[in-house]
């Protein structure tokens, strides 16, 4: 029988963020990490509230949902096993942007950013690697948030009708606004 | 023009200067010397263009280099204008992609490169230097994230004030297709 450690090893493996870590780097992660099971309905991070560090779906689905300033909540995207979120505040402890919201009980590994930020004040190889890793997923995002900004001032004309709506559901909503 | 340059000597010395490498000790500076490939650009001249294959990025040792993005009709718009002991092209050491943005020297000005390839062996040996820069990468690009972000969000919080931008946008690609 295999024993807990490498059940744990084979997991975060699969982890993009941990694929390039040596045994010992990893083990130097997992030391400053915890496992634990979250309820249904359970916020994981909640829209401003100081960075918490990175959550990773071992089991289970999980939603991102942003409230705007009208109150108006949007689902952002679905997670489930294997998916990240929170890896900006492993970079600079800042708010998180979102609200994720556990849909059933689920097993979530948790990397709290005050203890990683530990290691990398000691130049630990392993945070680099970890900041490494998440440079490429920042750049993708970045590239997609840069072309969809892009695509709305290539078609001006169908951006406005689009805009229009937007604005009408606007008033609708509060029309002394 | 452009010269690349292998004189140790100098490289040894701008390393030796620059606040980003002061940190570090003797030992790691002398790497670095040997690593880094000086470039000397005369006034507007090109360090890199737009769509190049990126696999190095610089450390601005002297002057100041300008940031363009090419428009369509040859035209360049700036976007930045990059001082001594910044990096530039750092994005490169990550996705590999090509140069999202054309480079050129305002006035005598001095790059050291540094090769993708060495910067992944110095990361792979453990270097402070590495590590230092992959800090600086990540929190840059995490703010760059969130700025876009922000923007986005705006563009739909604010719809009147996106209609006036669309507006002016919509003038402006007329006056290029009228030009």
């Amino acid at each position: 029988m295999s024993s807990p450690k490498v059940d744990h090893q084979q997991i975060y493996r699969a982890v993009p963020l941990f694929k390039s870590l040596s045994e010992e780097e990893l083990d130097a992660i997992l030391s400053i990490s915890r496992l634990f099971r979250s309820p249904e309905g359970h916020h994981l991070v909640e829209q401003g509230e100081s960075g918490k560090g990175v959550f990773i779906i071992v089991n289970g689905s999980a939603t991102v949902t942003v409230v705007d300033s009208d109150g108006e909540s949007t689902i952002l995207a679905s997670l489930s096993r294997g998916d990240a979120v929170g890896e900006l505040s492993l970079i600079d402890s800042s708010p998180h942007s979102a609200t994720v919201t556990c849909t059933e009980t689920c097993t979530v590994f948790h990397l709290d950013n005050k203890a990683f930020n530990a290691l990398r004040a000691e130049h630990h190889t392993a945070a680099f690697k970890v900041l490494r890793a998440t440079a490429p997923m920042i750049c993708e995002r970045l590239r997609q948030m840069n072309d969809r900004i892009a695509a709305i001032f290539a078609n001006p004309q169908k951006s406005m009708a689009e805009m229009e709506k937007v604005y009408l559901r606007k008033t609708e909503h509060n029309p002394f606004q | 023009m452009s010269a690349f340059d292998t004189d140790p000597d100098l490289v040894k010395n701008l390393v030796d200067e620059l606040p980003l490498l002061s940190e570090l000790s003797a030992r790691e500076r002398n790497i670095l010397t040997a690593v880094f490939r000086l470039r000397s650009l005369d006034d507007g001249a090109t360090l890199c263009r737009e769509g190049d294959r990126g696999a190095s990025f610089f450390i601005v040792a002297k002057g100041v280099i300008e940031v363009y993005k090419e428009l369509p009709n040859e035209q360049r718009e700036k976007l930045a204008e990059i001082g001594r002991n910044n990096l530039i092209g750092q994005v490169a050491l990550i996705d590999g992609k090509p140069r999202s943005a054309t480079c050129l020297a305002k006035g005598q000005s001095v790059v050291l490169e540094c090769a993708r390839d060495d910067f992944d062996r110095l990361f792979q040996a453990g270097s402070p230097f590495a590590f230092k820069i992959i800090d600086q990468v990540v929190i840059d690009l995490s703010k760059r994230l969130r700025e876009a972000n922000t923007q986005l969000h705006e563009l739909y919080a604010n719809p009147k004030q996106t209609l006036l931008l669309l507006h002016e946008a919509a003038l402006n690609i007329q006056q290029t297709i009228t030009a």
